[in-house]
């Protein structure tokens, strides 16, 4: 017999192969491997949702080679998504923008330029086109996904140094509905919640919310929750957070308004009212359930396409638990009619007092790391620091602190961005400035964007990469820093404010945003203006002697230091709130610590004058474009995957993360569809609405309904289908709802 | 307002503009310095009681068990293994894929959706630390154990050829060739985090505890799984009910699998059957086997042409011989550039005891050597024993056919069982044999009726594998089905490819040998004839890797 193990050790000379070997970390960390072993960790909130959790980033030799999820960090305790693992990938891209682009005399191709050049351009051909067409003409379009200190510096360079009036930011497309919910019923744009109010709830109604999914780590939160809690998830289609609920009301699409109404009702007539707290903290309850009376059970199951027996169980679920919470995403957001809807949640957990205890609340969660951040911050809808343009005391108090004469402080807010975009089709804005966001992809009926760009004089793109859709059609492109590469604060859904840390130095010339609007600023001539704003933690010094007085005050905070020693801090933290134990690291820091999990309206009071909560109602309206037997399906819209962020931009640069996804276009489709329409077999299908096409795989489940097609948002394609509606009160875009019919590729062959 | 240019003091003199200040600031990296932590709070408490406490006693091993009722899909444990392993930009060990529920689930809360199966599973699947494992018993190399105290079955990077064969033989696509190693690498379930009580990094990435790693026992008998996966039926039309672990997988008999899935999805008593939505895609082609194949079973074929024509005429040994050596040492050189490290191709021989991949190699040496020899003694004349070692090497090249079909056999795939895998290859040696003979004897009287018996072999052997491959539209079994829908769907082309290659080849031979001319014309013909064949066999042989597409694990639409 040949000794095999004996000839095994013969190898071993040849062997190339102990990458894969580990060693104990002596940080802490476990085992890891010992090409990445790391000497050091630096703590950064991730950069993909508005979860907020903290990253531990591993450095080795000064490098960035790794992350792994914070163990201690109150938001995640030692978990992330897969984007959250991969966030270190999409700074490696090929398509990094590394100087910056100039569109070539000839209009094709962009060339190379010096930063001096580029500035030089951007200032002229503003100035251009203000001349020609007024100050006003040119607009900018940001993002939730830069820091505060930045979309804040951006803000008010535009409108306070540069004369321009109209900026908006691509949060007008996952929250300006929640936000303008809020600010009319809580008088100020004010989450109340905190997610530990996830594990403390006994029944949980989560509404156009895949949290599973969009949210996995608050996910987390709701499995861990240890009153074995009755989940109710409102939503068309049986998504994995549906799947997983104690209750899925697969509704009519865009049905939720009936609903909310009706359960109000059923919980009005069952005496299920805290008539002590609505009569203490509410105003508009009587009228509110008046409103409501007209939605009979038999009458909204009808409208829902849900059984009574359903909604009873429902209203039995609210009626019954200690402590309820309501929480909403896209799905109402997304709506023509979201703010009422949202309104209609705020509603249901006011008159059952489901408020300002732990486990309740009606709680939106919202999408990009630093959406809240642009809420308070971003200068374009509301004035810095939760003031308002039109409020002349706080035009003053803003005046005061940034040291800048008033008048420079416009007196009303921007236009929205769907406002802009009509702007550019009447002519009105000649020229846009896009930071960080992808319009030609993600804008609401595609087709009108890529005209609409086409029609500007001048269309400067500032992002990561030259290759996303909009950088493909500009005229000059200024190379950013990403995530990783800069430093200043993100604030997540439960109003944490959290420190990210630059860990890489940024490729080529590319800088972090915060420097490139100095360098704008210079150029354009009014840098003494910004001469405060030195850093971006001056500039955070300074937005929080900003917040002073307002529900966000955060003068409380000492620093960098204390985000980085605390795992962050909700707001408000007053510098005179002394709340919470002192545990050494903050005082070393400089200052005392909050306590971590904190939720608003404890006591009742509310933002408003009189600190009532609103009933805030109104009838339902139809949607914008209904199905009819030319589009005989409702396409509902949303997120794919985990491991796909948005427009894609960042996480197709991962490899690991691009082969979890789908790589074409697919299409969901309940399998009586898929007979109706002679769809399936492998084929390819054409899925079409009045504005475009798009050819798709179907994916035949039973996760939609019948008359239902869901496509996710990451692709491209999508919208060139979506029907351009928009909420009266929050502008904000519809993308839930279009009507589209299917139809199998002529000549197609499986694929 | 003009410009201010920045560039220049007032002096003229170049300064440092704001870009440059702000540059430099970019370029600043101190703040690591400030934020940076020598130690943070041990990562590994948190999952301590999502692994065993102690090693496996006698009769159990370690599996991984996932619950699928808590994973949601965010395939979290993807990325964690990625980057707390190390691997390569591309690599993973973990992989996640989905099955759908094709009927409704209840719509309402009128039926309970807590006992409901859900309409999208997300499948999360990792090596299953086989009983059997197919990698291990595969690989001709001796790079695999299974841990004799744990059950984990290792890769041993450093003995890896890098063959693949392993690819082959894993029902589950778990070993995955990593191209800038030149060897496969695959799942060892984080064995050293485990004996350090540690959690495997799929386990720590989970944020639901999804995954968790037990222990089970191992004595129930090899080749059927252990508890937790009975009541995953699947049908099979030739033989008893198969078992596996999630809908849609290998059948469990082929490796005993132990990974334990359990969730409503699962339970006998779910009202869907859980569907993989992906279609089957045309597999790797593996062209170095093709040829490797191809040319190994046309020597074969050259020399038992050559020896049956030597019964009635002059069967041209000593061309025979000498081709059948080049053919078969071509064949052995196309098998060394499928290898990720041909420098390590001796141990290609150590798993003879078990690999039949070690044994082809074994075989294919013996069957070059006789045959080189048989041609040498032809060469110097001495025909007196050549011709019995020609006879015994074409004994020894049959038996090396014999180990090329078992390599396929052995992987457990149901197009590549041996009714099918052998009168494949077996065709490839009589259309040679059958081509040899008509152009061996084209210049000749015999030229005609040989070339027309070689064309109705060439038309028998093909017309067989039509015949059979038809026969897989109708076929019951999930995965010969596959096959068919790879056949007639994407590689519809390619089959009408080897169809026509191998017409105008037997066409050719008839008409090469009709000819009776002792001109160049037949022999051109003859050449032609031969290439159009060849090349039909191979597209034949790229066939049969493509259209090979079994069930491993659910796939994934998103």
């Amino acid at each position: 017999m040949i000794n095999t193990r004996a000839l095994r050790s013969l190898a071993k000379p040849w062997t190339p192969s102990t990458e894969l070997v580990r060693t104990s970390s002596a940080l802490g960390l476990g085992q890891l491997p010992i090409s990445v072993d790391a000497d050091a960790v630096v703590r950064s909130v991730c950069g993909f949702c508005s979860t907020g959790c903290s990253l531990d980033i591993h450095l080795k030799d000064g490098n960035a080679v790794n992350i792994t999820p914070s163990p201690d960090y109150p938001v995640n305790s030692g978990s992330a998504c897969p984007k959250g693992w991969e966030a270190l990938a999409p700074l490696d891209a090929t398509d990094r923008a590394v100087q910056p682009l100039l569109r070539s005399p000839n209009g094709e191709g962009m060339l190379p330029v010096s930063w001096d050049r580029a500035l030089h351009e951007f200032v002229g051909r503003t100035r251009a086109v203000q001349a020609a067409h007024g100050p006003e003409a040119m607009a900018f379009l940001s993002t939730g996904q830069i820091p505060t200190e930045e979309m804040a510096l951006l803000g008010a360079l535009t409108k306070f140094g540069m004369g321009i009036r109209h900026g908006d930011g691509n949060t007008r497309q996952c929250m300006a509905t929640a936000v303008v919910a809020y600010k009319q019923a809580f008088g100020f744009d004010a989450p109340p919640y905190t997610y530990a109010d996830f594990a403390l709830s006994d029944v949980i109604v989560l509404v156009g919310s895949n949290l599973a999914i969009a949210h996995p780590i608050m996910w987390e939160r709701v499995a861990a929750n240890p009153h074995d809690p009755t989940i109710i998830v409102v939503d068309p289609r049986r998504t994995e957070t549906a799947a997983a609920a104690t209750q899925h009301l697969a509704l009519a699409p865009d049905s939720d308004l009936d609903l909310f109404y009706g359960l109000a009702n059923l919980l009005i007539e069952r005496g299920a009212v805290d008539r002590a707290f609505v009569e203490a903290h509410t105003t508009g309850f009587d009228d509110f359930a008046a409103h409501v009376a007209g939605y009979p059970v038999d009458a909204v199951a009808d409208r829902t396409g849900l059984a009574p027996s359903a909604l009873l169980a429902v209203a039995d679920a609210i009626a019954g638990g200690r402590n309820v919470s309501f929480w909403w995403t896209m799905g109402v957001n997304q709506s023509h009619q979201g703010v009422r809807t949202a309104q209609s949640l705020i509603n249901l957990a006011l008159l059952t007092g489901n408020i300002g205890r732990p486990g309740t609340g009606a709680n939106s969660i919202t999408g990009q790391c630093n959406a809240m951040g642009s809420r308070l911050f971003s200068n374009t809808t509301g004035l810095l620091g939760g003031h308002d343009f039109a409020v002349p005391e706080h035009r003053r108090r803003v005046a005061d602190v940034l040291d800048i004469d008033e008048g420079r402080i416009p007196r009303e807010a921007s236009w929205s961005y769907d406002r802009i975009m009509t702007g550019i089709d009447e002519g009105a804005i000649k020229g846009l400035w896009v930071i960080a966001t992808n319009t030609a992809h993600s804008w609401i009926d595609q087709h009108g964007c890529h005209d609409l760009l086409d029609k500007l004089d001048f269309l400067v793109v500032q992002d990561m990469y030259h290759s996303t859709e909009t950088a493909q059609v500009a005229d000059l492109v200024l190379p950013a820093a990403g995530w990783g590469e800069k430093d200043g604060t993100f604030i997540n859904s439960e109003r944490r404010v959290g420190h990210i840390t630059k860990v890489r130095s940024a490729p080529g010339e590319a800088l972090a945003d915060f420097w490139i609007f100095k360098a704008i600023a210079e150029a354009w001539g009014c840098a003494d203006l910004f001469e405060a704003w030195q850093t971006p933690e001056h500039a955070f010094e300074l937005l929080q002697e900003l917040s002073a007085g307002r529900p966000c005050d955060i003068t409380g905070i000492r620093g960098y230091e204390m985000l980085d020693a605390t795992g962050g801090v909700q707001w408000p933290f007053p510098a005179d709130d002394g709340v919470g134990p002192d545990d050494g690291t903050v005082a070393a820091a400089g200052g005392r610590g909050p306590e971590t999990e904190r939720r608003l309206f404890a006591d009742g009071r509310f933002h408003t004058p009189d600190g009532r909560a609103r009933f805030l109602f109104d009838p339902p309206t139809p949607v914008a474009e209904g199905v009819d037997d030319d589009f005989p399906l409702v396409l509902l819209t949303g997120r794919g995957s985990a491991a796909d962020w948005h427009t894609r931009t960042r996480t197709e640069k991962s490899t690991v993360l691009a082969a979890m996804t789908a790589k074409a276009p697919y299409a969901e489709v309940h399998p009586d569809d898929v007979a109706r329409y002679g769809l399936g077999g492998g084929r390819p299908a054409e899925l079409r609405s009045r504005r475009g096409s798009v050819t798709v795989d179907v994916v035949e489940t039973s996760a939609v309904q019948p008359g239902q097609v869901f496509v996710n948002m990451h692709f491209a394609e999508t919208n060139r289908l979506t029907f351009p509606a928009f909420d009266p009160h929050s502008r904000q875009p519809a993308y839930k709802h279009c009507a589209v019919r299917l139809q199998p590729v002529a000549g197609s062959v499986p694929r | 307002m003009a410009l201010v240019d920045a560039t220049r003091g007032s002096d003229g003199a170049p300064v440092a503009t704001p870009i440059d200040r702000f540059l430099a600031a970019q370029a600043d990296l101190r703040v690591v310095e400030r934020f940076a932590r020598a130690e943070v709070t041990a990562r590994t408490g948190r999952w301590s009681d999502l692994i065993p406490l102690s090693a496996p006693g006698p009769g159990e091993q370690y599996r991984f068990e996932v619950d699928l009722d808590s994973c949601t899909g965010c395939k979290a444990c993807v990325t964690a293994c990625h980057s707390l392993n190390g691997l390569d930009e591309t690599e993973s060990f973990r992989s996640i894929g989905m099955l759908l529920s094709p009927t409704p689930a209840p719509a309402s809360a009128a039926a309970p959706a807590a006992v409901a199966a859900p309409a999208e599973q997300t499948v999360t699947t990792a090596c299953h630390h086989c009983l059997d494992p197919g990698c291990l018993n595969g690989c001709p190399a001796e790079a695999y154990e299974k841990d004799p105290v744990t059950g984990i079955v290792k890769h041993l990077d450093d003995a890896c050829i890098g063959c693949q064969y392993c690819t082959l033989t894993c029902p589950y696509d778990v070993p995955v060739y990593n191209d800038r190693l030149g060897i496969v690498r695959k799942c060892d379930l984080c064995a050293d985090r485990l004996a350090d009580g540690e959690a495997p990094a799929c386990v720590q990435g989970c944020p639901t505890s999804a995954i968790t790693v037990s222990t089970v026992s191992t004595v129930t008998p090899a080749g059927s799984t252990t508890q937790g996966t009975e009541g995953l039926d699947g049908t099979d039309a030739d033989g008893p009910t198969e078992r596996t672990i999630v809908p849609g997988a290998a059948p469990s008999q082929l490796t005993g699998p132990t990974t334990w899935y359990r969730g409503r999805l699962l339970e006998p008593s779910s009202p869907t059957p859980a569907v993989d939505p992906t279609p089957p895609v045309p597999q790797h082609d593996h062209l170095p086997l093709v040829v490797m194949l191809v040319l190994s079973q046309w020597s074969v074929g050259v020399l038992a042409g050559s020896l049956l024509l030597g019964a009635v005429t002059d069967g041209r040994p000593l061309l025979s011989t000498t081709t059948a050596t080049a053919l078969a040492a071509a064949s052995a050189l196309a098998s060394f550039a499928h290898l990720g490290q041909p420098l390590k191709a001796w141990r290609a021989v150590l798993g003879w005891s078990h690999s039949w991949l070690s044994r082809e190699v074994l075989a294919l040496s013996a069957y070059i050597g006789l045959a080189a020899l048989a041609a040498g003694l032809h060469a110097i004349g001495s025909t007196g024993p050549a011709a019995p070692l020609s006879v015994g090497a074409a004994l020894v090249g049959a038996a090396t056919v014999g180990c090329s079909v078992m390599i396929y056999v052995a992987t457990g795939r149901r197009w590549w069982r041996p009714s099918t895998t052998a009168p494949r290859f077996a065709g490839t040696v009589l259309v040679a044999a059958a081509s040899w003979a008509a152009v061996a004897t084209s210049a000749t009287e015999r030229g005609r009726p040989v070339g027309v018996v070689a064309a109705v072999v060439v038309a028998a052997v093909v017309g067989a594998e039509r015949h059979r491959d038809r026969g897989l539209r109708s076929a019951t079994d999930p995965d010969l089905r596959r096959t068919a829908t790879l056949l007639d769907g994407p590689l519809a082309a390619v089959v009408r490819r080897r169809l026509v290659l191998t017409a105008l080849g037997a066409a050719a031979l008839v008409l090469g040998t009709a000819a009776g001319d002792e001109g160049l014309l037949p022999v051109g013909v003859g050449v032609v004839a031969v290439g159009l064949l060849v090349a039909g066999e191979l597209t034949a042989r790229r066939l049969f890797f493509r259209a090979c597409a079994p069930r491993t694990m659910p796939g994934s639409h998103r």
